[in-house]
């Protein structure tokens, strides 16, 4: 793989940073809290944490990450050498989704044990991550602070908070109303680690993630395209 | 000298406008007032219909929850603020005006204190939920903004750059379960909690409710009030120290 060098500084300069530290500890934590909690509501719990912290964790750091590096002026010698832009954002988003997966997984089997589900769990933290972490670069591109991250990408994400409603129980027909929705399919594919969906659920599931990360790739490829590559030599990144 | 803090205070509006710092920390407690007015009841009905679960009896818990969310996310707001000065080099710029170094500390940490205060009192008036009597509540306010500043010097104390500052939020804000610590922790042993600062004001705001029966001076709102002051001044202290030595370092 030509960029396996590029993955593998990625992961470092991550550990480095302390991310996975900072995941360790916050591990130990969510495993104590769920270990505590009444057995009833241990599942449901394990799914909506994974949903929100391990999964989207990308969506939380990848901002950090880029304008770090913009503004060390990373970019500008960067994309002169062979590496190309299609390389910088698989590499960014498969070493995101390393930490995510490796929490997640760690939470489930420290509180469940090694279960079949434990597979499925990790199928949909990996897909979610990927969703969520390019979703991120697209949106990292126009902020110009890590605080104006924030307050860009809570727009970006509403929309795809959505599904949660239905997760409560209140909307019936929600694979109808939000079936077309990335995260419908991750909390589908996280909820059945504890009770098996149905094939054509699993299959939609997959395939309405898978959809929406080439969408996110795609877009976050353009932004780049359009507002970093560009500046590159104009000295206004 | 008094034009140079406001001066700063100008161009932070002038940034707000552009970069939405201020606007989102305006935006904040007004999402949360949202959250606690309209949210919660919904959850509420949801939880007692679906797990028979009375979220009415855990409401001194979730006011602590909710109150400490306004340091927690002002500082960190005010941490990468300051992480991203750094990061582009502007202290250095600011410590050579009259306003100097620990002039822009000042302005730095007070303006999110002040907020955090207007926030906290707004969010325990507003909140619909019950609280606690006055000289409790005033107390526990005081305690949750000190919280603030101190939130966002631990950033810019120990984190090298905004990335490593991301890491240290993400692992800091845990201490987001303190309150949970203070409700379901058997009484002595939740007193190891009591090493973060987060812990005595919730004990403050759930403190009649958190001890049902339990009596006597090591229950009493006083002291934990003081614990509270002198906890959080000791992190004060040491956090300033390894702050003040990479700022030298630099």
């Amino acid at each position: 793989m030509p960029g396996a060098p590029i993955l593998f500084y990625d992961i470092k300069l991550q550990m480095r940073h302390g991310f996975y530290t900072a995941y360790g500890l916050i591990c130990g934590i969510y495993i104590l809290c769920l270990y505590f909690m009444p057995a009833s509501m241990r599942e449901t719990a394990n799914v909506l944490l994974t949903f929100s912290d391990p999964s989207a964790l990308g969506f939380f750091f990848i901002g950090g990450l880029v304008l770090l590096e913009r503004g060390q002026g990373v970019y500008d010698s960067l994309f002169v050498t062979p590496y190309r832009l299609e390389q910088y954002l698989i590499s960014k988003t498969l070493s995101l989704t390393l930490l995510s997966v490796l929490s997640a997984v760690l939470i489930h089997v420290a509180v469940f044990g090694f279960t079949a589900g434990a597979a499925v769990l990790a199928a949909g933290t990996i897909l979610t991550s990927v969703f969520f972490t390019l979703l991120g670069l697209g949106v990292s591109v126009k902020s110009r602070s890590v605080n104006g991250f924030f307050f860009l990408s809570s727009f970006y994400s509403l929309p795809f908070m959505l599904p949660l409603l239905s997760y409560g129980g209140w909307i019936g027909a929600e694979r109808w109303l939000f079936g077309w929705l990335p995260t419908w399919g991750s909390l589908v594919l996280l909820q059945s680690a504890f009770q098996p969906a149905s094939a054509g659920m699993l299959i939609q599931a997959c395939l309405v993630l898978v959809f929406w990360s080439v969408l996110a790739f795609w877009w976050a490829r353009r932004q780049f395209a359009r507002y970093v590559l560009s500046a590159i030599g104009e000295g206004k990144q | 000298m008094r034009w140079q803090p406001t001066g700063l205070l100008r161009l932070d509006a002038k940034q707000a406008t552009r970069d939405p710092m201020l606007g989102l920390a305006l935006c904040a407690p007004v999402l949360l007032l949202l959250l606690l007015r309209f949210g919660l009841p919904a959850a509420g009905q949801l939880l007692e219909a679906e797990l028979g679960f009375l979220l009415t009896d855990h409401e001194p818990l979730l006011l602590a929850f909710f109150l400490q969310l306004v340091p927690l996310m002002l500082g960190m707001l005010t941490g990468f603020v300051m992480l991203e000065e750094r990061d582009e080099r502007l202290i250095g710029c600011y410590a050579v005006t009259p306003l100097g170094k620990r002039g822009y500390l000042a302005y730095r940490l007070l303006l999110p204190f002040i907020l955090s205060l207007l926030f906290t009192v707004f969010l325990l008036l507003a909140g619909g939920l019950r609280t606690p009597p006055a000289a409790e509540s005033s107390a526990a306010v005081m305690l949750y903004a000190l919280q603030t500043p101190l939130f966002a010097l631990v950033l810019a104390a120990w984190a090298d750059n905004k990335v490593e500052g991301l890491a240290l939020a993400k692992a800091a804000g845990i201490t987001v379960l303190t309150p949970a610590a203070a409700a379901f922790i058997p009484w002595p042993w939740q007193l190891t909690a009591g090493v973060l600062p987060f812990y005595w004001p919730a004990r403050l705001i759930m403190g009649a409710a958190g001890n049902e029966g339990a009596g006597g001076w090591m229950h009493s709102p006083l002291l934990a009030a003081l614990m509270g002051l002198v906890i959080t001044g000791i992190w004060f202290v040491a956090v300033y120290r390894v702050y003040e030595r990479k700022v030298e370092s630099r």
